[in-house]
């Protein structure tokens, strides 16, 4: 799998575009300890719905959200799920989103909400201790520097949402319609 | 060549030979070495990364490599890779003394040096290609909405053949879409901070990358910088001497900004920016100047329309090369160090008078006599050779 790996990078360092195969084929699936292909794909659709979740809690705007999806994504072409705490990097992608996209949030909120939600979805209230929210500040500072480098420091992402309301400008007027295609990208 | 570079700290001596510290910059240090294997030499800009650093990797640095990774000219200083340095087995992410450099191609001169350089004989050809230079390299950044906020003559490096390189995007942004957006108010190097910062904006364009092109264009005709304020006010009372105070007829809505009323009060009037040039009466280089350095940032004009400015199309024609660059540095640190040297010989003779003196305490009509003069000389010369950098220090 190493080799696979510098393989794909020496051919092309930093290529973010995949072939299928290579989408179906995602460090997570194979190799030992690999999950399934259906898992995999859970995986990547609750923490991006958990993204969206923190990230409008946040007050982010979608600009910076969108940002931390494709950071997320592209993470877990690269790292297994098996490896990479799901939520951890979900927290790293959002909080370097926003110093990116100029919307940055404090560390401490961000943490503060991914916890809430998590906790929420868990169904547990009770906060989590001083001790505990310090480990996970350190692990997402740690997390932040792994996904910098996995990213290769390639942190500018064109989301396609200025063309898409120049576009919905250029046939029809009207919010409604820019909403609703804005909700689909 | 891989963008990023991860090594551990032993690793480093088999990589790079004869390393040394050439600055320090504003938050971090900065190294120069050579390539073992390419016998190139690269400029390491550290960043220093702590674990306690609460907010993670820097904001400043990673506005600095979007910046970087987004421009491609040949006189935009790019970055060569990304260093990143541990100083144990856990590895860079976890380790909590790690370190990351920006790698870059070491250039020689900067403006500064080859400006305060009195061996080295300016012609207009030459100054006019590196105008010529650094403009297309503003006009380039501008292209992409952004704005390098800390052009400076230290700022625009030389290589040895006459090419610019505009370097150090550390406080460089993109401009937001929406007009309304405010920036930090604080960007820009004293001497080459357009009005509009001192009187207090931070809803600014790129103009402000204009104004201190306008500055450099001075520093060359004059080789001293035409603002050498030694605080805001000061930097003020200058320029308005010279332009006049701007009110709402003259620049709109000028009274409203913040620091208006304050920064406005008590100025002289003083020799006009056409009288400071007198000797440069009827070149055209000097409506180029005035152009550049016009205090209402709508009015002045944009890299690009300066780039089309009949001075670059008039004879003599622009030439890198027209210009012979010693082969030892002449940049910002050769300046300082010259500049300490001078100082230490000043202390030193000084030192010297009052021994001299003190042996002939006893002889009361020498003690008033000698003293004098040979300071008086000392500080001239200071002023002969560091023309503009220490000039207003000296002077009494």
């Amino acid at each position: 799998m190493a080799q696979n790996r510098t393989q794909r990078d020496s051919r092309d360092e930093f290529n973010w575009y995949f072939s299928e195969a290579e989408l179906h084929n995602v460090p997570s699936v194979v190799g030992p300890n690999a999950i399934t292909r259906e898992q995999e794909e859970e995986y990547r659709r609750t923490t991006g719905a958990f993204i969206q979740e923190v990230g409008m809690k946040l007050q982010l705007p979608q600009l910076t959200i969108a940002t931390s999806l494709v950071y997320f994504h592209r993470f877990y072409v690269r790292h297994t799920f098996q490896e990479f705490d799901h939520f951890l990097v979900a927290t790293a992608c959002l909080f370097l989103s926003g110093k990116v996209e100029e919307t940055p949030k404090r560390l401490r909120d961000v943490i503060m909400v991914t916890n809430s939600i998590q906790n929420k979805n868990k169904k547990r209230s009770e906060p989590e201790s001083k001790e505990e929210l310090e480990a996970i500040r350190t692990k997402v500072l740690s997390y932040e520097r792994i996904l910098l480098q996995t990213l290769n420091f390639e942190l500018r992402v064109e989301h396609p949402y200025k063309q898409l309301l120049q576009y919905v400008k250029s046939i029809a007027k009207g919010k409604e319609l820019a909403q609703t295609a804005w909700n689909f990208v | 060549m891989p963008s990023v570079v991860i090594h551990n700290v032993r690793e480093l001596r088999e990589r790079y030979e004869k390393v040394l510290v050439v600055g320090e910059g504003a938050y971090g240090r900065v190294l120069k070495a050579t390539e073992r294997i390419t016998k190139e030499i690269v400029a390491l800009k550290s960043i220093p990364l702590c674990s306690g650093d609460k907010e993670g990797f820097p904001i400043s640095t990673i506005r600095e490599i979007n910046q970087l990774k987004t421009f491609n000219h040949n006189n935009v200083l790019s970055l060569r890779y990304l260093l990143l340095v541990s100083d144990t087995k856990e590895g860079w992410a976890t380790c909590s003394r790690s370190e990351a450099y920006l790698v870059f191609d070491y250039v020689p001169h900067d403006l500064t040096g080859i400006i305060s350089d009195p061996g080295i004989l300016m012609n207009e050809a030459s100054i006019k290609s590196y105008m010529q230079q650094l403009l297309t390299a503003v006009v380039h950044v501008h292209s992409f909405g952004s704005m390098h906020c800390d052009i400076k003559s230290s700022n625009v490096l030389v290589k040895y053949d006459g090419t610019v390189k505009l370097a150090d995007f550390g406080l460089a942004r993109f401009k937001n879409p929406n007009p309304n957006v405010t920036y930090c108010n604080n960007v820009v190097t004293r001497w080459y901070r357009p009005p509009e910062l001192l009187l207090g904006d931070n809803k600014y364009n790129e103009k402000i990358d204009v104004w201190a092109v306008g500055c450099i264009l001075a520093e060359f005709m004059d080789r001293r910088p035409i603002y050498p304020g030694s605080d805001e006010k000061d930097m003020c009372a200058r320029i308005f001497s010279m332009m006049g105070v701007p009110t709402n007829s003259t620049w709109n809505n000028v009274e409203g900004l913040k620091l208006y009323r304050v920064m406005t009060s008590g100025i002289a009037k003083g020799p006009s920016l056409r009288d400071h040039f007198a000797s440069f009466r009827g070149f055209v280089v000097v409506d180029l100047l005035e152009a550049l350095l016009q205090i209402d940032p709508n009015k002045r004009i944009s890299a690009e329309q300066a780039l089309r400015h009949p001075w670059f199309s008039q004879a003599p024609e622009p030439s890198k090369s027209a210009l012979k660059l010693p082969t030892e540095s002449r940049n910002e640190s050769w300046v300082k160090k010259q500049f300490a040297e001078q100082e230490k010989r000043r202390m030193q003779s000084h030192q010297q008078q009052m021994l001299r003196n003190g042996n002939r305490k006893r002889s009361i009509d020498t003690l008033n006599a000698s003293q004098p003069p040979p300071k008086k000389q000392q500080k001239i010369t200071n002023t002969v050779r560091y023309n503009g950098h220490t000039i207003t220090n000296t002077i009494h």
